[in-house]
């Protein structure tokens, strides 16, 4: 058994070293103060950020100086962090709401209405809901505080994922009510909460863990999505890039990745190590999830079979 | 008949929901700040219907920016005015939603063909291999969409900058939209999820009797793959023909910024009414959703004919 689930062992530690990791570093470690520019007296050779990787800068600077290394390890627990949430979130209201209409997801109006969900993606919805909102123009002020802010793009993110996930979940325990034995239960007169308890949940737990691995990596996919669109999960800085305002800046105020990636995507054509390190950072991160949820997958489906 | 008549259901619940979904803003934007009201989201969705009983009334508003310089005497820096113009909808979005459509359909096909194609190919490798080419393609799938985005723009100007020749427009400019790249960049990752499920799923076909039985009589390993495997995996494969799309259209979105592409998710994304945002989003997906039921339905009816 142990063996087989090898790969999950190692995503989980590398999670927890990753997690571990962010959370003390920054205790022990200040942020690197920002140079402005290196000279070398020897060669007479001037150099401004963005520094390429050295010794002095594990994953070299951005172009305004800030040590890139730092940034990464301080966002990654918020990057984790928030995405937890969520589907945690999602997997528990849509797990009841499931559970509770089961009959009504079976409707076929309501698997119709549901298919808006399925023909328009969720980043779109989230980001007709929230850019109202969020969003504001160079030198004024969000209307809301980070905590609102906050609040809201939670709020957002859970609700639209609640419905095809309650659909999903719905129709699993559905199609695990439809065996034998729980037709037998109920002939021997079993109530509905005592056939969910005793014959449904059992079989779910397992699915449901595959479920909320692939919640987490579609997660993670959002907030990217959204990141792109300067809709940055804990808020953002609006500043200006020059003096007469010809293009803005938007910086997290977190350090998430998703945020870091769309707010280096500029130097993409540029200085491409700036961009690609929270590029590579988030996709170890997602592959690390996806390859926890496959194996996890696995095994369940060697269970079931014995 | 019965069938025309569920899919027309089906459509016009799908349109339903696109007009929910549309007005959701209205659910929680108040005057200022957040306002749960029920009462302005159902108005808003009574706006919309109304209005798209009569779609000549439909506007699109244009977001300009205009410079104002002031007489000479009095300043000689200039200020930029913000500017909405409301213009009709209908002869003005065509374009745009045409080439978005183009994007999504021709690399929806090109996924299916690519998988199926692909599938084949590996079907007819030894079995060593196969199972290579089932982990390659689990880690590619792993991957985030964002990466391949990125390193294709990369490489396409790297090679350009090494060997002068430039493969394809990476960015689109005003004069030519850039076609192969985005379509290259959006069929990717859908393609490896349904190569691997196409391997996943005739792994499990090929254990089957009937194929044993075939092997048995002497047919060749090609003649099996080609006749007898393929057909009865791709039925289940439609079952994942919804769920691509959604994938598509999800990348759809990001694709459009990044290679600065001229479509419809830059209109929906400014400040419009909720009608118009309806009506553009029925635009999409209305043929998407035919795409996907003409497909499902295509291979049902060879399934019956060859059987018949």
């Amino acid at each position: 058994m142990l063996h087989k689930l090898n790969a999950f062992y190692s995503g989980t530690i590398l999670l927890a070293i990753i997690l571990l990791l962010s959370i003390t570093v920054p205790l022990f470690m200040t942020e690197p103060s920002v140079q402005q520019f290196k000279y070398n007296f020897d060669q007479k050779s001037l150099k401004i950020p963005p520094f390429s990787p050295s010794e002095e800068h594990w994953f070299g600077t951005d172009r305004n100086g800030k040590d890139l290394f730092y940034v990464i390890v301080d966002g990654a627990k918020y990057t984790i962090f928030f995405a937890f949430v969520i589907t945690l979130a999602r997997m528990l209201l849509s797990f009841i709401g499931g559970l509770v209409f089961k009959r009504l997801f079976k409707k076929s109006w309501v698997s119709g209405l549901l298919q808006g969900f399925q023909f328009v993606p969720q980043s779109l919805i989230v980001l007709f809901v929230l850019s109202p909102l969020l969003f504001y123009e160079l030198r004024t002020q969000s209307v809301f505080s980070y905590t609102e802010t906050l609040l809201i793009q939670l709020f957002v993110l859970v609700a639209v994922g609640i419905f095809p996930l309650g659909k999903i979940i719905a129709e699993t325990a559905d199609s695990l009510s439809q065996n034998e034995y729980v037709t037998c239960a109920k002939h021997m007169g079993a109530s509905p909460l005592q056939i969910t308890a005793r014959h449904i949940l059992p079989h779910l737990w397992p699915r449901l863990f595959v479920l909320a691995g692939r919640q987490f990596s579609q997660v993670l996919t959002l907030m990217l999505h959204l990141a792109i669109y300067h809709l940055f999960i804990g808020g953002v800085k609006i500043t200006s890039g020059q003096v007469h305002d010809q293009f803005n800046n938007f910086a997290t105020v977190s350090n998430e990745w998703t945020g870091l990636i769309s707010m280096y995507h500029r130097e993409l054509m540029l200085e491409p190590f700036v961009v690609m390190i929270p590029v590579a950072a988030y996709t170890v991160l997602i592959l690390c999830v996806n390859v926890m949820t496959k194996s996890l997958e696995k095994s369940f489906d060697k269970r079931t079979l014995y | 008949m019965r069938k025309v008549i569920l899919n027309l259901q089906q459509l016009f619940l799908l349109c339903s929901s696109i007009i929910l979904i549309a007005a959701v803003p209205s659910f929680l934007a108040g005057d200022d700040g957040i306002e749960f009201s029920l009462l302005r989201y159902g108005e808003s969705v009574a706006g919309t219907l109304k209005n798209l009983l009569n779609p000549d009334s439909l506007t699109l508003y244009i977001h300009s920016q205009n410079m104002i310089l002031e007489p000479m005497p009095v300043n000689l820096s200039y200020e930029f005015v913000n500017e909405i113009y409301e213009i009709p909808l209908f002869p003005e979005v065509w374009d745009i939603v045409i080439y978005t459509l183009f994007l999504l359909l021709i690399s929806f096909a090109a996924v299916i063909i690519l998988a199926v194609m692909l599938g084949w190919c590996a079907e007819l490798l030894p079995p060593s291999y196969k199972r290579a080419a089932l982990r390659i393609s689990e880690f590619l799938e792993a991957l985030p969409d964002l990466f391949f985005v990125f390193c294709i723009q990369l490489a396409v100007v790297w090679i350009y900058k090494k060997t002068g020749f430039l493969a394809a427009n990476p960015f689109t400019s005003s004069r030519e939209p850039s076609i192969l790249l985005p379509v290259i960049t959006l069929s990717i990752v859908p393609a490896i999820y349904l190569f691997r499920l196409q391997l996943v799923l005739s792994q499990t076909e090929i254990e089957k009797d009937y194929i044993t039985f075939a092997r048995s009589k002497g047919l060749s390993n090609s003649h099996i793959v080609f006749h007898h495997l393929i057909k009865n995996t791709i039925s289940e494969l439609s079952i994942h023909l919804p769920f691509i799309m959604l994938l598509l259209f999800s990348q759809m979105i990001i694709l459009e910024y990044l290679f600065n592409l001229n479509g419809i998710i830059q209109i929906l994304l400014s400040e419009q009414p909720a009608a118009t945002r309806a009506v553009l989003l029925m635009l999409i997906a209305f043929p998407l959703f035919a795409a996907v039921k003409g497909i499902k339905l295509f291979i049902k009816k060879e399934r019956i004919s060859n059987a018949a």
